[in-house]
């Protein structure tokens, strides 16, 4: 998997994930991924386009990620997962948990606050 | 990699490590293409397979040492069955904890998540323990209207 990050303005970053989100994927960015939500006291957009399968190692590098962002008091919220994540996400309950957004200006909308 | 077995399954060994699982990723879908599986069957295959062979090499060994997983895939005209054999302690995936839906992020647990996935995505799934082996089959049925033809014959 790849990761980066945008400074999309002074409150929020985005973080673009690419790659499948399966045991080796997730290793090669979980790092990067969680120094990004401890560290920056920002909300937290994760795109989600360019993921095109996910596992429940995958929902669990999610959820550590956004406990971290919640704890700060700050919001995340996944942009635009492909319809196989999305599906994966729903029968997980995950979608009750995290805000998922259909795009950008909608997910900039909702962690703003 | 993979042979013939019975004429009509397919079999792939894989060591108890998790850098194994890619490689048993690209053979399932490599195989499952040749018998032109939907794209959904694809997926929901990989997905299950990948949480079931993490499942193995991550808590049926807490001895470690090394072992072998044996895969077999069979497909006939009304249902794909996926086998895993592993030779771990004995652990019945049909009862094992279910994945709770969390009320809230802070609640939240991953825990089961991938056998809870497992069971939803796939038509059926069978356990049993015979000669001190774990043995677990998932299963997809093929509707009849599906175009999943048996290039073997």
């Amino acid at each position: 998997m790849d990761i980066n990050k945008e400074q999309l303005n002074d409150d929020i970053i985005k973080i673009n994930l690419s790659g499948r989100m399966d045991v080796g994927g997730v290793g090669e960015i979980e790092a990067e991924f969680s120094t990004i939500a401890s560290t920056a006291d920002m909300s937290i957009i994760v795109d989600m386009s360019a993921v095109p399968y996910m596992s429940s190692i995958g929902i669990r590098a999610l959820l550590i990620n956004a406990k971290a962002v919640n704890r700060r008091g700050q919001k995340y919220a996944l942009l635009t997962p492909q319809s196989d994540v999305k599906n994966v996400l729903e029968v997980s309950g995950i979608d009750q948990l995290i805000t998922i957004c259909g795009d950008i200006d909608e997910a900039i909308s909702k962690v703003s606050s | 990699m993979s042979e013939l077995e019975n004429n009509s399954v397919l079999v792939l060994t894989i060591d108890n490590q998790i850098s194994e699982i890619a490689r048993m990723t690209v053979w399932l879908d490599k195989e499952l293409r040749k018998f032109n599986a939907t794209p959904e069957m694809l997926f929901n295959f990989d997905l299950c397979a990948n949480e079931v062979a993490d499942n193995i090499i991550s808590y049926a060994y807490p001895n470690g040492g090394e072992h072998v997983v044996t895969l077999r895939l069979e497909v006939d005209s009304n249902k794909i069955t996926l086998e895993f054999e592993d030779d771990g302690i004995p652990f019945n995936f049909l009862e094992a904890t279910d994945h709770v839906r969390p009320e809230n992020l802070e609640k939240a647990k991953i825990g089961g998540l991938g056998i809870y996935l497992t069971k939803h995505y796939m038509d059926e799934c069978e356990y049993i323990r015979r000669d001190d082996k774990n043995i677990l089959k998932i299963i997809t049925y093929l509707s009849s209207t599906s175009d999943v033809s048996d290039n073997e014959k």
